[in-house]
């Protein structure tokens, strides 16, 4: 049995390329900005190998590139690779110097280092269009790296993605960082429903219960004490619901959230007035802290999370909810405590606070279950 | 409701390839002497191969409507990213066809070449569907059969694989059914037969291409191997390097075979000058860290300044190799399962099922394992230490 040429060129096919015989990865490119005080500088690795094939370094035609072989095409390198490099900055070109050609050795062989800066004044927000070899090999991929201050961000171009935006706003960790806090105490302060809640559980702070009665405390420490398990406990949930949210470990719909956190503050202020819950108060501001978190979370993905420093961004804004209730209690405890033993507040706003809480918070209850707007514009 | 532990693997994925493309870059510096050579071409201007490339590619450009040409280039630079290894020139023919792909029917050939790219780079869904659309278009292309063929057998899908070999022998290929069945009915518990069918072929056919042959040769090594007989591997082994001592498929495939007999010696002086080759320097690597020697730990780093670098680009196509870096360079089974198991979702030849039985064993995780040892049972593979490792998996069970 001999097999024709015929055949012999078929099975030939699986001599040749053994799916397993790739020597190394495909060609790619390793591009570095720094953005400081407004100005780009950066350097950028190529492969050798891919510029001996886009404007031929060989000059001998020996197989072999020699240091002076680049050298003499340093001109023609960076002309090349710049013209296919567009960086964009508040809608304005910037034009980009070539400075210096270096080599570097990288896992894969022997690469040109292109050093450069741009004289343009970076604005917010930097595109960056890259068509390096794309023309010839469609599986080369530019790996991009933007550095501002201590916060890095990095893309992958590639033949069908060459435009990548990169936005600078957060130009360092710690700006970043209190943006993150301020947008925390922030949201705890117009979060109307945190606020309600937390305030139900705090009015009966500077009573104790005796029977079925409230009594006015004596002394401070109770109050303080009372309040902290309270806080304390409300802090934990929400902090783990939070992270959890946030890193997308668990995420709940978020009409059974808003419900939830509606019926909770109902519950919380309903406990004012005909006391469910007496002495596990923590538990109640555990559990419903829980779901809270979970709330933390959403307005946290709206404000958006960089991949890159989401700790960073988590941790701002789980210290600003902590700020913004902590101002809360600071301002409210000794007001009541102060007030305690008045008719006023003992007859009249401590019920009728709790009365109105309970009320609006029907009311977001039935907006979120039913998907209404009563009160909410 | 996302998995934590692919929220997990994001997260640390984020982390690394931020720090990773900093870690890629070294400190750049300016040669000392300017006749340094930094990097080897694979050929000198003058070589025939380069030559014809060159000519190539002006014909191309000067007529870019001449199929002819262009499906010539791109099956030459096909042909260069098997022998050399380097997927460079299967972006090259891949912008090549790229006018001609763009159309709504692309001409047959067309087709086939994109078939064949996209099996290289591991897409083998979209080569099933290019090779299915040559073949719907012309029943009888015995390449497009010959592929198809192939990849069901690297998918372990054998039904579909038979089903196409039967097609060889409406398009008069009999021969490649023959070695096809040969090569499924190794896989299949009956290496004995399949060994004899092959070896009386190659006895009979003196004149085949040296390809053809040292790739049977291998086949047979392989075979000897299931059969427990280390010598006739050997021999066969030995025999297909002859045929093409710079195939790194072949030297890999030896030097797992030495490996297993503890013959480090050997294996460092097969690939100590081929440390280009990712697969060859984990062979390498291997070895040196089993024979304790003082370049292990430089040999490790450097595979894995590779395994970032290919990561970082977000496709990985050297799963099995990671896998097998996990488990027996850096101790790190859970790791290597991991791998081990993506691997498997795409190939499942017998290699990848070991590779996948080492880590589940090393990961004492025999629920994991259970998809290859269900593929051991359906197959009856018969190769002892795969065996062995069954055996030892099913222990841990009880």
């Amino acid at each position: 049995m001999r097999p024709s040429f015929y055949t012999l060129f078929f099975l030939s096919f699986l001599v040749f390329f053994p799916r397993e015989a790739l020597a190394h990865k495909p060609s790619d490119s390793y591009l570095n900005f720094k953005v400081e005080d407004n100005k780009i500088s950066g350097q950028w690795d190529i492969a050798l190998r891919d510029l001996e094939f886009a404007v031929g370094l060989d000059a001998n035609g020996d197989g072999q590139i020699t240091w002076k072989e680049v050298k003499n095409k340093q001109g023609e390198i960076a002309s090349y690779a710049f013209a296919r490099l567009q960086v964009i900055s508040g809608e304005k070109n910037c034009p980009i110097q070539s400075e210096r050609l270096l080599i570097d050795n990288h896992s894969d062989g022997a690469y040109a280092v292109l050093t450069f800066k741009s004289d343009c004044f970076v604005q917010q927000d930097l595109d960056v269009r890259y068509s390096l070899f794309f023309d010839f090999d469609t599986q080369h991929k530019g790996l991009v790296r933007v550095q501002t201050g201590s916060v890095i961000s990095s893309g992958i171009f590639a033949a069908q993605e060459n435009k990548i935006s990169f936005n600078l706003v957060h130009q360092s960790f710690f700006k970043q960082f209190f943006n993150y806090v301020k947008e925390g105490i922030w949201h705890i302060w117009s979060g109307f429903d945190h606020v309600l809640f937390l305030l139900s559980l705090l009015l009966p702070a500077v009573f104790f219960i005796e029977g079925n009665a409230y009594k006015p405390v004596v002394s401070f420490k109770p109050s303080v004490i009372h309040t902290l398990s309270i806080v304390t406990c409300f802090t934990v949930a929400h902090s783990i619901t939070l992270s959890l949210a946030a890193l997308q470990i668990v995420v709940l719909p978020s009409r059974l959230v808003e419900s939830t956190i509606a019926f909770s503050v109902i519950f919380a202020a309903f406990n004012n007035l005909r006391p469910i819950v007496q002495s596990r108060v923590w538990l109640v501001a555990f559990l419903f802290g829980l779901i809270h978190g979970f709330g933390f979370a959403s307005v946290l993905m709206d404000l958006g999370l960089k991949e890159n420093n989401l700790i960073s961004c988590l941790l701002g804004f789980n210290l600003g909810v902590e700020i913004g209730q902590f101002i809360i209690v600071l301002f409210v405890l000794p007001a009541i405590f102060f007030l305690r033993n008045t008719r006023f507040y003992r007859q009249f706003f401590f019920k009728f606070a709790s009365l109105i809480i309970c009320l609006v918070a029907f009311i977001w209850l039935a907006e979120r279950v039913f998907d209404l707007k009563i009160i909410t514009r | 409701m996302g998995s934590w532990k692919q929220v997990f693997a994001r997260a640390i994925f984020i982390v690394s390839h931020v720090f990773l493309i900093g870690d890629v870059m070294a400190t750049p510096f300016i040669p000392s002497n300017d006749q340094e050579v930094l990097e080897r071409l694979p050929f000198k201007a003058q070589d025939p191969i380069n030559q014809k490339i060159k000519a190539l590619r002006l014909e191309v450009q000067k007529n870019p409507n001449d199929l002819k040409q262009v499906v010539l280039l791109a099956r030459t630079y096909f042909q260069l990213a098997g022998s050399e290894g380097d997927p460079r020139y299967i972006g090259y023919a891949q912008s090549i066809i790229q006018p001609w792909s763009s159309f709504t029917h692309p001409p047959i050939e067309i087709v086939l070449v994109r078939g064949l790219l996209f099996q290289f780079s591991h897409d083998f869904e979209k080569a099933s569907s290019a090779f299915s659309e040559v073949l719907f278009r012309e029943p009888l292309n015995g390449e497009a059969i010959s592929w198809l063929v192939d990849l069901n057998i690297v998918q372990a899908n054998y039904v579909e694989a038979q089903k196409y070999n039967q097609l060889f022998l409406k398009a008069s290929l009999n021969e490649n059914k023959f070695i096809y069945d040969a090569m499924i009915a190794g896989i299949h518990g009956q290496s004995k037969t399949a060994y004899q069918q092959l070896f009386q072929f190659i006895q009979n056919t003196p004149k085949a291409h040296p390809e053809l042959k040292e790739w049977v040769l291998i086949r047979l090594a392989e075979m000897a191997v299931r059969l427990n007989d280390p010598v006739l591997a050997e021999k066969n082994f030995k025999e297909a390097l002859t045929m093409d001592p710079q195939d790194a498929f072949g030297i890999a495939a030896y030097c797992d075979f030495l490996l297993d007999q503890k013959r480090m010696p050997e294996v460092i002086a097969l690939t100590k000058n081929k440390k280009n080759s990712d697969i060859l320097l984990l062979r390498l690597a291997q070895a040196a860290f089993m024979a304790k020697t003082d370049e292990a730990s430089s040999l490790i780093n450097a595979l894995e300044d590779r395994f970032n670098a290919a990561n970082l680009r977000g496709d990985r196509l050297h799963l099995m190799e990671e896998s097998r870096y996990q488990l027996k360079l850096k101790n790190n089974p859970t790791k290597a399962l991991e791998l081990a198991k993506l691997n498997w979702k795409k190939q499942r030849e017998p290699k990848d099922a070991r590779c996948f039985l080492e880590a589940a064993l090393a990961a004492k995780n025999v629920r994991e394992a259970q998809a290859v040892l269900q593929w051991m049972r359906e197959t009856n593979y018969e190769d002892p230490l795969f065996v062995s490792l069954q055996q030892a998996l099913l222990r841990l069970q009880k």
